[in-house]
C-alpha cells in the first residue's frame, strides 16, 4: 500500500541556507537599522524584493515536495515550476539515514538522507526533512520492525576508541576552520590569540630542542584534543542493532544519528588499527556500504573498538561473508625475508646517522635543530620498519570463499574481507630482486566507490598466480 | 528491442526559443552599450550570427539525430550530428531514473528524463510525455536486481 510523505515546515530553513548571509541576514540587519535609526541604505528595497522573492520560491518547493513508499519502490517529487520525479526500487537503495540535530529535536523533525550507488561521492542522493513520526514510519516501511539489540557500548570503552583513533592532523582540519569561523562571526582573530598564547606558554618550557619544538609539541597536543573530544562525542551512543536482511547504526550525542543499511548492500568488510590500537592489541571492525551516506568513503563503523576474541561475535556474526578459507599465502620465513622487508628502513637510518653526523659536524652551531630533525625522521624511520615487519609476520592472502587479505596500509594495519564478485583489479608487481627469487607484490583493490585496497609483498610469484587462475576459473 | 523514439519536432522548437532568448540577451546589452563605442557592433555581430546557426541549422538536425530505444534489457540512445554517438545502458546496471519538466516543456506535452548509474547518467531530453512514461516504465519494471 503506498504511503505519501509531506516535508516538514523546517525544510524551508534548509532550502533558504544557501541564501542565509547573502540576503536573508543583511534584510535583518537592514530591518534592525531602520527599527534603531529610521533609515535604511539604498539597496534595501532590492534586498527586500530579493529576500521575498526567495521565500515565496522556497515555499511553494516546500509546499510541491513529495515523498512516497510502497512495496516495490520509492518516488520522490519535487519542484514548483521545473518539476522533478524520481522513482528509486526498494532493491536499489544503499542506505537510509536519519539524522537529529538539536534544532530538529525541538520541532520534531528528523533530516532523512536516501543514498544509492548513482549519488555523488560525499553526498546522499536526497536529503529532506520529514517528522519524528513519519521518519519513524518510513523506516519500518523500508526495513520492518524485526531487529534484536546487538551492541551498546560503554562510555569507557567509546572513549578508548575516540582516543586510541584521534590524530592531531584530525585536529587541526576540524579545529582550524572552525576557530576562523568563529573569528569571522564574532569579528576577532581567534587564530592569533590563541598563537600568542602558545608561543607564551611554550616558551616558559626550557628544553634542549629549540623553543619551536616546545610551540609545536603543544599545537599537536590541543589538535588531539579537539580531535578525541570531536570522535568521541560522534560516537557517544554508539549502539548497533542487527536484523535478519539488514543492519542499523545509532550514535551521536547533539546531532543523533541512525543510519540502516541491508545486509546486501555490503562490499567488503576491514578490520583495521591504527597505530594506538596495534599496540594495545585492539581493533575496529568497518564495512563499506555502496553509495553510504555522505561519508567519503562509504565506510560505516559496526565495532568502534574491541578485543580480538569480540570480532567474531555479536554483532559480527551474522556479517555476510565475515570468514576466512581457503590456502594461505605468506611471505617467506627466515632472516634473509625479514631483511629483505627492512632494507629500506635500515639504509635510511644509516643513511640518517651518516648525514646527522656530517651536518652536526659542518655547522655546529645548529646542533639542537639538526638533532630535532633528525629525532623526527628517526620516529618516522621506526614506523617505516614497524610498518615493513608487520607486512613481514602478518602480511597474507587467503583465496577461499571470501578473498582475505591482511597487510600494512597507511599509517594503520587493516584485513580486508572481500566476496569474490567484489574483487576489482589485483596487480601483481615483480622488480628485478624480485624476478631473481620468483617473489611478487600482490595488490588487491575492491570494485566499489570506496576502492579498498591493500598491498601484500614478496609472495611467492607462482603460487599467486595458481590461485588467482584456479579461483576465478580462469585457463 | 522496441521501436525507436525519436525526439518530437517541438522539442527542437522550444529549444530554439530558448536559445533565441539566450543569444538575445547579451546581444541586446552590447547594441544598447555600442552607443559609446561602435566597435561593440563586432561581437554583437559575431553573437548574432552564431545564435542564428545554432538556432536554425543545429538544433533542428541535433534533435532529429536523435533516437531512443528501450527493453527490459537495456537503453540505446543514439545522437548527434557532426560526431555520431550511442550510449548504451543495461539496466542491470541503472540505479534509477528521473523525469523532469519545465513549465513550457509541460505546456507542450513534453517530459525528459534522466537515468542514473553507478557514477554515471544519461539524460534524455523532451520527449513526448506518452513516450516518456512508456520509456520509464520499462526501465522500472527492469530494474529490480
Amino acid at each position: 500500500m503506498k504511503r505519501e510523505f509531506r516535508a516538514h515546515p523546517l525544510m524551508l530553513v534548509r532550502l533558504l541556507k544557501p541564501f542565509l548571509f547573502v540576503l536573508v541576514l543583511p534584510v535583518l540587519e537592514g530591518a534592525v537599522q531602520y527599527l534603531t535609526r529610521r533609515s535604511f541604505s539604498h539597496f534595501f528595497i532590492l534586498e527586500l524584493l530579493a529576500v521575498s522573492l526567495i521565500l515565496l520560491l522556497s515555499f511553494l518547493r516546500w509546499r510541491s515536495f513529495r515523498f512516497s513508499v510502497d512495496e516495490r519502490e520509492l518516488t520522490v517529487c519535487q519542484g514548483a515550476f521545473f518539476r522533478e520525479k524520481t522513482v528509486i526500487p526498494l532493491g536499489r537503495l544503499s542506505a537510509v539515514t536519519l539524522c537529529r540535530n538539536p534544532f530538529d529535536t525541538l520541532f520534531s523533525a528528523v533530516t532523512v538522507a536516501v543514498s544509492t550507488e548513482a549519488g555523488m561521492p560525499g553526498r546522499a542522493d536526497y536529503e529532506f526533512k520529514l517528522s519524528r513520526r513519519d521518519g519513524e514510519e518510513l523506516l519500518r516501511r523500508l526495513y520492518g520492525d524485526e531487529l534484536r539489540a546487538a551492541v551498546r557500548f560503554s562510555t569507557g570503552r567509546l572513549a578508548a576508541s575516540a582516543a586510541l583513533t584521534s590524530s592531531a592532523v584530525t585536529g587541526l582540519v576540524i579545529g582550524v576552520p572552525l576557530l576562523d569561523r568563529l573569528g569571522k562571526v564574532f569579528g576577532r582573530a581567534y587564530s592569533r590569540m590563541l598563537f600568542n598564547e602558545i608561543n607564551s606558554v611554550s616558551g616558559k618550557f626550557n628544553t634542549y630542542f629549540p623553543p619551536i619544538f616546545n610551540a609545536v609539541i603543544l599545537v599537536l597536543l590541543i589538535a588531539y584534543a579537539v580531535s578525541f573530544v570531536y570522535s568521541f562525542i560522534r560516537a557517544l551512543n554508539f549502539r548497533l542493532f542487527a536484523g535478519k536482511e539488514r543492519l542499523e547504526v545509532h550514535s551521536g550525542l547533539f546531532v543523533r544519528r541512525r543510519a540502516v543499511f541491508q545486509r546486501d548492500a555490503v562490499r567488503d568488510i576491514s578490520v583495521e588499527q591504527t597505530l594506538p590500537m596495534y599496540l594495545a592489541h585492539r581493533y575496529m571492525l568497518c564495512v563499506t556500504v555502496a553509495g553510504f551516506d555522505t561519508s567519503r568513503d562509504g565506510r560505516a563503523v559496526v565495532i568502534p573498538c574491541c578485543a580480538a576474541d569480540e570480532l567474531n561475535g555479536d554483532p559480527a556474526d551474522g556479517l555476510p561473508f565475515f570468514s576466512q578459507s581457503g590456502r594461505e599465502l605468506r611471505p617467506a620465513r627466515g632472516r634473509a625475508s625479514l631483511l629483505r622487508f627492512l632494507r629500506v628502513p635500515l639504509a635510511a637510518a644509516c643513511g640518517l646517522a651518516v648525514l646527522t653526523l656530517i651536518a652536526m659536524l659542518t655547522v655546529p652551531y645548529f646542533e639542537r635543530f639538526i638533532l630535532l630533525v633528525s629525532a623526527i625522521l628517526l620516529l618516522f624511520d621506526c614506523y617505516a620498519a614497524l610498518y615493513f615487519r608487520y607486512g613481514y609476520r602478518f602480511g597474507r592472502l587467503r583465496f577461499g570463499e571470501t578473498l582475505y587479505v591482511r597487510a600494512a596500509r597507511g599509517f594503520g594495519f587493516c584485513e580486508l574481507y572481500i566476496p569474490r564478485e567484489n574483487v576489482g583489479i589485483i596487480r601483481l608487481t615483480r622488480g628485478h630482486a624480485d624476478r631473481r627469487r620468483g617473489t611478487c607484490n600482490v595488490r588487491v583493490t575492491v570494485r566499489s566507490e570506496r576502492g579498498n585496497r591493500l598491498r601484500v609483498w614478496h609472495l611467492d610469484y607462482r603460487a599467486v598466480r595458481e590461485n588467482i587462475f584456479s579461483y576465478f576459473e580462469l585457463d | 528491442m522496441e521501436q525507436e523514439i525519436r525526439v518530437p519536432a517541438r522539442t527542437a522548437r522550444l529549444w530554439q526559443v530558448r536559445a533565441g532568448l539566450i543569444t538575445a540577451v547579451p546581444v541586446a546589452v552590447l547594441l544598447r552599450l555600442s552607443a559609446f563605442t561602435l566597435w561593440l557592433l563586432l561581437p554583437a555581430g559575431i553573437l548574432l550570427a552564431a545564435g542564428a546557426v545554432l538556432i536554425f541549422f543545429f538544433l533542428p538536425r541535433h534533435f532529429a539525430s536523435y533516437a531512443v530505444s528501450a527493453d527490459s534489457r537495456a537503453v540505446i540512445v543514439r545522437r548527434g550530428f557532426f560526431i555520431r554517438a550511442e550510449y548504451i545502458l543495461p539496466l542491470p546496471r541503472m540505479i534509477y531514473a528521473t523525469s523532469f519538466s519545465s513549465p513550457a516543456a509541460r505546456r507542450l506535452g513534453l517530459c525528459g528524463l534522466t537515468l542514473r548509474a553507478a557514477r554515471g547518467m544519461l539524460i534524455l531530453p523532451e520527449l513526448a510525455r506518452e513516450d516518456a512514461e512508456r520509456i520509464l516504465a520499462v526501465v522500472s519494471g527492469g530494474g529490480e536486481p
